[in-house]
């Protein structure tokens, strides 16, 4: 069954599997090594990250190192202790203060507070001032000495509230004692947190990652400032990367976007897709070519199946590989070998089962004998001056002469057509004359062979059957003639005519000649036989007004033509 | 069907993960604060170097403080008290004041804190793991080594650090001991320079020089202060005193290589300090540790000054 549109053959299905499984791969492939990559990728990241920010947490520590001692050793010395009291100026204390911030550059400022006059000395960059104490220095205080435990060498963060300008420290703060162990005052060392940002974060900082240090979680120090004293927020898609110092106990963080570390790497897999379906698509151009010389012996097996489907028995299927299509074709062809040789078989034994039919019912008794003897009663009959009943039994003679002559099962239209002018002669004179017959034999197709009791049977249906003996007038007519490669004999009778049942009953019926066995249907078949479509029968009637019988065959002037 | 396709899409997600990520550097659960005598000197930066290194390899937060010379005994004391506060898991001590640290350690031991000599021992009967030199040899060895390179009778003197650091009294004492016991030499003086600095030395030799004038050799009991000595000995022309020294350091190597300096003992700073946090690791981790670990050390001389420089530049930094 044919289908409309495009066919979903198995050229069609081959082409289609290669060209999704190559995709498929391609795109599971990209999709793994994607993966892959950004995990290495972000583990490389994190690790290069972890390593810088490991130095920045050492640069924070050294720095903070330095306070530190430089408040150690203030508050360990003697002339710190022997200045802080009460004075008018402060200039002393105020040197050793400076003495004591030049030590070390990252230092901002030094602060002390002398308690006995209840003022906190500001010594910085900026200059110097001295601030009597208050609510916010006090407490400013507070925030930024040192607790009484914990790690000492962690420095306090705080926001200078002690002054106008008000900074963000990182303090190492200490009480000084006097020599009873009262307190007297106190030394604060003070670090910038600006200082510590351009010194530590800055150089960290690029375009998809943000640091910042952090004291449990509380923003100390930050790119942007207004995140200061908040807490560190988590975001989405963000990868974390933190470091503790070790002897400040403060944390680096680093804060990287995720999506833009890999956003190559996402492009490139995109682009791979992309090139990956491309190239697929090229790809089937050539497999499809392949798939079809792949496929070539299997359509032409096809085409060989549909030939012989149409009759044509002798198509074998040429054998192109030793494959699964190759054992196909070969077996095929001994499949159509194998038909052929039983139809030949078929036909044959039918046609010889027909042939002994005729020869059965044709010799009951041997013309020979009835030959003999009829021939001496028409001598006798000479003898008594009965010369009709002579010249019948002379036609009779001739009719059993031929019919005992020429055992072939094919005979020249001449011989067929004496044979059925006796016939006709004996059958008039039974019927008293009551029809004419008419012969219209065409020269050159008396020497054809035909069938021997072809047109017989015919004539003798056409009496028995077609005429109305009791009317006067009827006729038949019996006409042979050419008509290219075909002879057509025709028999008409001018008789009652058959009705279309009639004539299927007598085409296919038992009904045998009276004179030869031999009936319309045996005609018919023995024709179908010989000459399969060429050989035809036909009756045409009308009803009261006469059949017409058609046999059409092939013209031959070979006897053994036809023969099987 | 459905069922193959939901196995690849599963297998696909197990293999791209997704989602955010954070990490943190491991934070080690052991804390150290490592007091040292100062940072003055090749000694000590290879000391902390030492100490570094232990503590990456063995992931201990390290912390390493000192004052600015080995004379600041205050200062170092006001350091330790901070770090007493500070509660570590322990602390390093290399004391400018060996019997004045004494003080601190029961405060030290009844904070939980687990206490550890570098460099200088412990007093006598003191319970304290110590990595460091064995004083006492190195200065017997120096002596030994005098003694090869003066004659018979020939006068000898010693230029220490201050006595209160018991390294420098006991390199003092092993080589005097050593001297007189079993030498033919005359050890006549014992100088106290109190912070081991070059100039520190180099007075001390100019002293020893004026009321010594027969002086022939003098054991230095580190490398800054035979330094310190070389250079006054070439500024009195007095080139012809025979000099031996203590610590690894590379100017008085070369003064080895030249035969300037007959000996260095060696002390290699690096391992000490090395040994210190490998030791102090395993015990916070409830090892058996030794109560005492001696670094070794050995004579450089101007024979195998060589291969010894090639081994210290190359495996030290191991």
């Amino acid at each position: 069954m044919e289908e409309k549109g495009i066919r979903f053959g198995l050229q069609e299905k081959v082409l289609l599997t290669v060209v999704g499984a190559s995709m498929l791969i391609t795109s599971i492939m990209s999709v793994i090594f994607y993966s892959r990559s950004v995990d290495s990728i972000q583990s490389n990241y994190q690790e290069n990250i972890g390593i810088s920010l490991q130095v920045c947490a050492d640069t924070f520590d050294d720095v903070m190192k330095e306070a530190y001692f430089t408040c150690t050793y203030a508050i360990a010395g003697e002339e710190l202790r022997a200045l802080v009291h009460q004075d008018d100026t402060y200039e002393a204390l105020i040197a050793l203060l400076q003495q004591y911030r030049s030590r070390n550059s990252e230092i901002h400022s030094v602060y002390c507070y002398v308690k006995e006059a209840d003022v906190l000395i500001q010594v910085s960059a900026d200059g110097v001032r001295i601030t009597p104490n208050s609510a916010e220095v006090l407490d400013w205080m507070n925030t930024a000495t040192q607790q009484e435990t914990g790690n000492q060498f962690s420095p306090a963060y705080n926001i200078d509230t002690s002054s106008a300008i008000q900074r963000q420290f990182f303090t190492y703060g200490k009480r000084i004692y006097d020599t009873q162990g009262a307190e007297i005052g106190r030394l604060f060392v003070n670090v910038d947190e600006r200082t510590i940002y351009f010194k530590c974060l800055q150089s960290e900082e690029t375009q998809n990652n943000t640091c910042y240090i952090t004291r449990h979680d509380l923003v100390v120090s930050a790119t942007d400032t207004s995140a200061l004293e908040s807490r560190l927020q988590e975001q989405e898609d963000t990868m974390l990367v933190s470091t503790d110092t070790a002897m400040t106990e403060y944390s680096l963080v680093s804060v990287s976007d995720l999506s833009a570390i890999t956003a190559d790497l996402r492009s490139t897999r995109n682009w791979i897709l992309f090139v990956a379906l491309l190239l697929n698509l090229l790809l089937s151009i050539p497999v499809f070519f392949i798939v079809r010389g792949m496929m070539y012996p299997m359509s032409e097996l096809e085409k060989d199946m549909a030939r012989v489907k149409e009759g044509d028995l002798s198509v074998r299927a040429e054998i192109y590989h030793r494959d699964e299509i190759g054992s196909l074709s070969e077996n095929f062809n001994d499949m159509i070998q194998q038909i052929e040789l039983l139809i030949d078989e078929l036909v044959t034994e039918r046609m010889l089962k027909k042939e002994a039919e005729i020869e059965a019912l044709q010799y009951q008794i041997t013309p020979h004998f009835m030959y003999n003897t009829l021939s001496s009663i028409r001598y006798a009959a000479a003898l008594e001056h009965s010369d009709n009943i002579a010249s019948l039994l002379q036609v009779f003679i001739e009719l059993l002469r031929l019919s005992a002559s020429d055992r072939g099962a094919f005979i020249t239209v001449e011989q067929e057509i004496q044979m059925v002018e006796n016939y006709v002669q004996l059958q008039k004179f039974r019927y008293a004359d009551s029809f004419d017959v008419e012969f219209d034999i065409a020269p050159e197709t008396r020497q054809f062979y035909v069938p021997r009791l072809l047109i017989q049977p015919l004539v003798e249906n056409a009496i028995l059957h077609g005429l109305n003996h009791r009317e006067k007038e009827n006729r038949i007519a019996i006409r042979v003639m050419q008509d290219g490669q075909q002879l057509a004999i025709k028999v008409e009778d001018n008789g009652v005519g058959m009705t279309a049942e009639e004539i299927q009953n007598l085409m296919s019926g038992a009904r045998r000649s009276k004179f030869s066995g031999i009936g319309i249907s045996n005609v018919r078949e023995r024709l179908r036989l010989y000459y399969g479509e060429k050989g035809t029968l036909q009756y045409h009637s009308v009803q009261e007004n006469g059949t017409t019988a058609i046999i059409t065959l092939p013209a031959s002037d070979d006897p053994d033509a036809y023969t099987i | 069907m459905k069922r193959w396709i939901s196995l690849v899409m599963a297998l696909l997600m197990a293999l791209t993960g997704c989602g955010k990520q954070e990490v943190e550097q491991e934070t080690s659960q052991r804390t150290v604060i490592a007091i040292v005598k100062a940072m003055d000197s090749l000694h000590w930066l290879s000391v902390a170097d030492g100490m570094q290194k232990a503590a990456d390899d063995y992931a201990v937060d390290l912390t390493i403080l000192w004052p600015e010379t080995e004379r600041e005994v205050e200062v170092q004391f006001q350091i330790l008290e901070d770090a007493m506060i500070s509660e570590p898991n322990a602390i390093v001590l290399a004391p400018c004041d060996s019997d004045g640290a004494q003080q601190y350690t029961q405060q030290i031991n009844e904070n939980g804190i687990e206490l550890f000599y570098i460099d200088e021992e412990p007093a006598h009967g003191a319970e304290e793991p110590y990595v460091g030199s064995d004083n006492y040899l190195a200065g017997k060895m120096a002596a030994q080594a005098l003694t090869e390179a003066l004659p018979d009778g020939a006068q000898v003197a010693v230029i220490s650090g201050s006595q209160k650091q018991r390294a420098h009294g006991k390199r003092a004492n092993g080589f005097r001991d050593c001297i007189e016991q079993e030498t033919a030499l005359q050890c006549v003086e014992i100088i106290e320079v109190p912070d081991c600095t070059l100039t520190g030395g180099r007075d001390a030799m100019q002293e020893l020089l004026e009321q010594y004038p027969d002086i022939q050799g003098v054991f230095c009991a580190n490398a800054m202060m035979v330094m310190g000595a070389l250079e006054q000995c070439r500024a009195a022309e007095r080139e012809d005193i025979k000099l031996v020294g203590m610590d690894t350091q590379s100017d008085a190597l070369t003064a080895v290589k030249n035969g300037a300096i007959v000996a260095m003992v060696s002390q290699n700073g690096y391992d000490m300090g090395y040994m210190m946090i490998e030791t102090i690791a395993a015990k916070l981790d409830g090892e058996e540790i030794p109560s005492t670990t001696y670094v070794e050390n050995t004579l450089i001389t101007q024979e195998n000054v060589n291969t010894f420089l090639k081994e210290y530049v190359t495996e030290g930094r191991k």
